[in-house]
């Protein structure tokens, strides 16, 4: 779905419960393509995490990045990111995107998104 | 670990060449004149450290004294080995897996819709878990398989609330992958 100003999740997300001074470290995987004629554009992509009972996603560090790629192209996109400074408490953690009204509907060959969490203690 | 037992050893040392040194100070005292004793506390701090690392002869002379002193010590019973390794993973799985099983009919309720034509008749998806040593659920991923999948189904399950896993505690943060089948 289109988003220009709040980050979504994109794919699924993973239920994690930390401790004060716990570090998350995520690694999200998604394969991500389009055949639209003019290719397809996301604002930022990155990985956000969010506290379980609801609320805004965040992108630490605001640690995103511009992605286009042009048509009849599918490839793999790789997020990381190391959230420290977390409050103790659940939380949703995964890959995430904003994107400019129209753009979604250009994101049509996709494949699976993958995201792998640690916890440091 | 490693940390954990390194400041141990020197205080066992410690401990251990106090209990020769006077082991060795109260053996000599009887059997000895009250103005030899002096010569044998010198060879306690020997017996300490490194004579024990590099084989030095000192600490033979004073193996009565602790030998003595362990026979007189009750035994002490140890608790029953709790499983590591493998062998916990093996028992956090099948108590995980027995608790999550338990669970399939409602989450089934919850979240399965008749299937389209396209979509397969049934499911498996992979749960992710991992408990801390309290046996408490603290990380949970929902994983689809790439030969029957169905999204919307995933999706639901993600949104309910974590479902309580009830195992024995681990005594260490454990990590399994149960299976759920939908029907």
């Amino acid at each position: 779905m289109d988003s220009p100003s709040a980050y979504v999740f994109l794919g699924p997300t993973v239920s994690v419960t930390v401790a004060a001074g716990n570090t998350i470290h995520v690694t999200s995987t998604a394969v991500l393509g389009t055949t639209n004629i003019t290719g397809a554009t996301m604002s930022r992509l990155s990985v956000c995490h969010q506290p379980a009972a609801g609320g805004v996603l965040i992108d630490n560090d605001a640690d995103w990045s511009v992605v286009r790629i042009p048509v009849n192209t599918s490839i793999p996109m790789a997020v990381s990111q190391r959230i420290s400074g977390l409050a103790a408490g659940t939380y949703n953690v995964g890959m995430c995107y904003r994107m400019a009204a129209g753009q979604s509907g250009n994101w049509n060959d996709n494949d699976w998104v993958t995201s792998k969490v640690l916890v440091l203690l | 670990m490693t940390n954990a037992r390194s400041p141990s050893l020197p205080v066992a040392i410690v401990a251990g060449s106090t209990i020769i040194g006077v082991s060795l100070y109260l053996g000599l005292r009887a059997m000895q004149p009250a103005a030899q004793p002096t010569q044998a506390l010198p060879s306690a701090p020997p017996a300490a450290g490194p004579p024990t690392m590099t084989g030095a002869p000192a600490p033979s002379a004073s193996i009565t004294g602790p030998t003595n002193a362990a026979s007189t010590t009750p035994t002490v019973e140890q608790a029953p080995a709790r499983p590591t390794g493998a062998a916990l993973e093996a028992l956090v799985q099948q108590q995980a897996q027995a608790a999550l099983d338990a669970l399939a009919p409602t989450l089934g309720s919850a979240c399965w819709t008749p299937p389209g034509p396209d979509e397969p008749a049934s499911v498996v998806l992979d749960y992710d878990v991992t408990f801390d040593p309290d046996g408490t659920l603290v990380m949970l991923g929902i994983g689809e398989r790439r030969d029957a999948f169905r999204t919307d189904v995933a999706s639901c399950l993600r949104g309910l609330p974590r479902p309580q896993l009830a195992i024995d505690p681990p005594g260490e943060h454990t990590r399994v992958v149960l299976a759920l089948a939908l029907p």
